[in-house]
């Protein structure tokens, strides 16, 4: 006789969901998210642009951790959350190189112009960026791991930045988990 | 509707000692909720937060996910969020002990 069956499912952002030291989990990331979101919406950096909802680009987050993940992973959650606020639009036609996100959408409106038509071209007023950073630090066979996840809106017209979010997630044990 | 709920015995260990309410960005609600342990001993907590519509239905966003809390003995501890949509209303704040205390 095998062992039961015990595989199931898990809601997004359970408690129960497996607890790695050594990476960054799915739950990290929504938590990461939701706390980088809700700073800058209290920050008020959004609503000072003359235009709403103001065109944002986001660009580039630099995974300087030692573990490969899609950067998505992170933007994503916080593209939806901050369509939802209404008070910016993301650009995905427009990026570094002139490539932006939806390649398809991009070729069809460079179509369209070159047809004549006439398509709305919208420049980015604010962009982000930032990366993610891994600090490891151990005593005797403790090991706590440090995930920065520092993200910047950038306002390009004056090319400064206009909000610095920084997130810490911390992770300290001798092995990984189910659930917390 | 309850706006804070402690699961198990929770209840005996926590009080909520304040609900505060705010606007940022023009239209969207931040709360904040003042947890006190009541008990000298420190306490492992894992809470969420869901934003409720004007019909009571939630807000599909990233609150929905558990953090984890560390709260000290007989101290005093605030837990803020943002909502995402100026449909959100009103919230609802679940706390349980964590799994790993």
């Amino acid at each position: 006789m095998g062992r039961a069956a015990d595989a199931r499912y898990l809601e997004d952002g359970s408690n129960k969901g497996l607890v790695n030291l050594e990476k960054i989990n799915a739950q990290d990331f929504t938590r990461a998210a939701n706390q980088l979101i809700g700073d800058l919406l209290s920050s008020n950096a959004l609503i000072q642009a003359p235009t709403q909802p103001a065109i944002l680009h986001v660009g580039e987050v630099k995974n300087d951790t030692q573990t490969y993940f899609d950067t998505d992973l992170l933007l994503q959650g916080m593209k939806r959350d901050l369509i939802a606020t209404n008070r910016v639009r993301i650009s995905t036609t427009a990026g570094p190189g002139g490539k932006g996100a939806d390649s398809y959408a991009q070729e069809v409106r460079g179509d369209l112009e070159s047809k004549g038509k006439k398509i709305n071209r919208l420049r980015p007023y604010f962009s982000l960026s930032g990366k993610i950073i891994e600090e490891t630090s151990r005593v005797d066979k403790v090991t706590q791991k440090d995930f920065y996840f520092l993200l910047t809106l950038t306002e390009i017209n004056s090319g400064t930045g206009v909000w610095f979010g920084r997130e810490l997630i911390t992770k300290q044990g001798s092995r990984g988990a189910i659930g917390f | 509707m309850k706006r804070v709920e402690f699961q198990g015995d929770l209840k005996d260990v926590l009080i909520v000692a304040g609900v505060k309410q705010s606007k940022v960005n023009e239209d969207l609600l931040k709360a904040e909720v003042r947890l006190q342990n009541l008990k000298d001993k420190e306490i492992n907590l894992a809470y969420k937060i869901e934003w409720l519509d004007q019909d009571g239905m939630m807000i599909n966003d990233s609150s929905l996910v558990w953090f984890p809390l560390l709260i000290r003995g007989g101290e005093s501890v605030a837990v803020q969020t943002v909502s995402t949509t100026s449909k959100a209303k009103n919230f609802h704040l679940k706390v349980q002990r964590a799994k790993n205390p």
